[in-house]
């Protein structure tokens, strides 16, 4: 009978991918990616876009590898990149409103994409995931990170680049418009 | 990232056709979030100068065909902006109304010029954004990042915590970067380039260098080029690690020297040279050394080879 | 239903959300090739190597203490750390005889650009001033190296070249700061 094979750690795998291992690396990225691509999914509301951020997050990440030094878990450290990446596409969102026609079609068939990558069917689940969405983005983006994904306000607020007590506030807003919406 | 057509999620909301949520499709109170939209526009001339400052948010900078400068976008709760345009110079600031400040607040404008305009912009955490502008362009950011296509005209980018990422066109050009602890990536630049960096990495991939001169205390230099066959291509480095790649071994005088660090050139090996200290030195002549490649390193690894 | 109730009944609706959502494709090829791209130009290098400091015994104590404000960590008084600069830079001069590899006019300019310095540095925000200073401390400790190996080996071509080079950058530094924080507003302004 074969000896079973020891799976690296995740340290071990940071450490080979430090030293320039893609293998390693996409071990990481099987082991990450669907919670970072939860968080950019939610935070965008749009399928394609999340996976850019996920995509981006991953490249950035690859670079910035050698300055990771283990003071936090290298989850920890890869949501803040992919953080970074969702707040760059907001803010480059904003923008294109002003000036973009919306187009009707294209947006049911964003609307569908988004459905269809939740995996769900309609339901409880998918009513909870629309209120989620349909929050307004500053309340959305702390929800996300702090009341799903186990962010600090702390750690939330430095990564939103808001103060501390903005982000407190925010995520009461949001508590306080879900509860409105799904608790009858 | 290829940019798509994107909607405000709230919005897009709005017109959901599959779930259908009578009197609850949109929320209520936005009131204390409220953005101010701008729309500014006035005749510029070709070859303009516009002056731009943005103190938190995004400025991206784009070139158009038309003699005309556009300025759209939101403000946040507090700012005002200022724009004046007298057909060879526009300015566009964004600045706190008095007795305002909120960190929280961002201005996120969208100007269009005319793409044979100078451009100057200046930030204090707002990222910034040129493409399609082909003139010269001088930008500076506290802590915003710096993103920028550039052609064949003079460019000095700076930044103290932020990132640059600047594309080049692959035309000969004056570049002057200057970066702190955010790092740069350059890609596809020919001609002169200046380089400094406390302690943030540069990375590089260029084309022909003409002049290159690289200063770090600490950060790290990778680069990948050729040289011209008068180039003078010059490094210093306190700490910084100096991963280096001339492609196809250029015919030049070479001169490393490291205090501490090792040296490693095209497959030689530094050299003791002194009883007094540890000091390495590689010279060696490649061809008929028309140019000169000098490396000084006082602790940080110098590492040179063919691409 | 009481507010305590009514939070009980989101969490646990919120409690059902997935935490883990698998992208729709797999991404890893387009990751994949975009690594492979970058590895062409450039290979991670890791920081975490220690890089070899030579600390030089120094000849006399008091310029070890005058120094060592230079490699102090954490901010120091903005107007003290001006003037403990500049001394220390006279002390280099005077003690290990670094003066004339240093760049002409380098003592002055360092004088006056550190006092604009000190008063731009006031415009940032906390956290871009903790940046700044951390790297200043950076270029510092740098021009100590330098000085302290050169006052071993005075000959050294490398190290005076060194010397000129960071003394440069201290100064641009300075300057380049000081530039920056003219376009933040002033605070109340």
């Amino acid at each position: 009978m074969r000896e079973p094979v020891d799976q690296p750690t995740e340290t071990e795998l940071v450490a080979l991918a430090q030293g320039g291992d893609h293998a390693a690396f996409e071990a990481l990225y099987r082991a990450h990616s669907g919670r970072v691509h939860a968080l950019c999914l939610r935070m965008t509301c749009n399928a394609a876009l999340a996976d850019d951020c996920v995509q981006e997050a991953f490249v950035q990440a690859w670079r910035k590898l050698s300055s990771f030094q283990g003071a936090s878990a290298f989850g920890t450290w890869l949501y803040r990149i992919a953080v970074n990446e969702v707040l760059g596409v907001q803010r480059r969102d904003r923008r294109r409103v002003t000036h973009l026609q919306v187009v009707g079609e294209e947006e049911r068939t964003e609307e569908l994409e988004y459905s269809h990558s939740l995996g769900l069917e309609a339901g409880e689940e998918m009513d909870v995931e629309q209120a989620v969405r349909a929050l307004p983005e500053g309340a959305r983006n702390v929800f996300v990170m702090v009341g799903l994904h186990g962010y600090s306000h702390e750690e939330a607020a430095s990564a939103l680049g808001v103060a501390v007590g903005t982000c407190k506030a925010q995520l009461h807003r949001a508590r306080q418009l879900l509860a409105k919406r799904l608790i009858p | 990232m290829i940019p798509r057509n994107y909607s405000f999620c709230a919005f897009l909301f709005a017109l959901l056709p599959l779930h259908a949520v009578a009197g609850k499709h949109d929320y209520e109170d936005e009131g204390d979030y409220e953005e101010r939209s701008v729309s500014e526009s006035a005749p510029m001339a070709a070859n303009g100068t516009l002056d731009v400052s943005n103190v938190a948010g995004e400025v991206l900078i784009s070139g158009w065909d038309r003699n005309e400068i556009e300025v759209k976008g939101e403000l946040g709760y507090g700012q005002k902006l200022d724009f004046s345009a007298d057909g060879d110079h526009a300015r566009v600031e964004v600045r706190w109304e008095r007795d305002h400040e909120d960190e929280d607040e961002e201005a996120n404008i969208l100007i269009s010029v005319p793409k044979t305009s100078r451009v100057r912009a200046t930030t204090v955490s707002a990222s910034i954004i040129v493409r399609d502008v082909t003139e010269e362009l001088q930008l500076r950011s506290v802590s915003g990042d710096v993103t920028a296509h550039v052609y064949a005209a003079d460019v000095n980018i700076g930044t103290i915590s932020g990132t640059l990422q600047i594309t080049g066109n692959k035309q000969a050009a004056e570049m002057m970067l200057s970066v702190v602890s955010g790092d740069a990536w350059v890609r596809d630049i020919d001609g002169d380039l200046t380089a400094r960096t406390v302690s943030g990495d540069i990375n590089i991939r260029a084309g022909k260098l003409r002049r290159t001169r690289i200063d770090t205390t600490s950060g790290d230099v990778l680069l990948r080029a050729s040289l011209e066959s008068d180039a003078r291509f010059e490094v210093d480095s306190t700490s910084g690690d100096l991963r280096l790649e001339l492609c196809g071994k250029p015919e030049a005088e070479y001169e490393l020297s490291s205090f501490s660090g090792d040296i490693v050139a095209f497959d030689r090996h530094g050299e003791a040279r002194n009883e007094y200290g540890p000091t390495s030195d590689l010279r060696f002549k490649l061809g008929t050394g028309g140019a000169l490649v000098r490396i000084d390193s006082l602790s940080g690894e110098i590492s040179l080879d063919d691409c | 239903m009481n507010e305590r109730e009514m939070n009980e009944a989101l969490d646990a609706r919120l409690a059902k959300l997935a935490r883990d959502i698998p992208p729709g494709r797999d991404l890893w090829p387009q990751i994949s090739a975009r690594l492979r791209d970058d590895d062409q130009i450039v290979a991670p290098i890791g920081r975490n190597r220690v890089r070899g400091v030579w600390w030089w015994q120094l000849g006399a104590a008091a310029v070890l203490v005058a120094l060592s404000s230079l490699t102090t960590y954490g901010l120091m008084s903005r107007q003290k750390a001006a003037s403990e600069r500049v001394a220390a830079v006279e002390f280099v001069q005077h003690e290990l005889g670094a003066a004339s590899f240093l760049p002409a006019g380098y003592v002055q300019a360092r004088q006056e650009l550190s006092v604009a310095f000190d008063e731009s540095l006031a415009r940032l925000s906390p956290e871009t001033q903790q940046v700044v200073e951390t790297n200043l401390r950076d270029i510092e400790r740098s021009l100590k190296q330098i000085s302290d190996a050169l006052a071993r080996d005075p000959g050294n071509a490398t190290l005076q070249q060194l010397l000129v080079a960071a003394s440069t950058q201290e100064l641009r530094y300075l300057d380049e700061v000081r530039r920056l924080a003219l376009n933040v507003p002033s605070k109340g302004a």
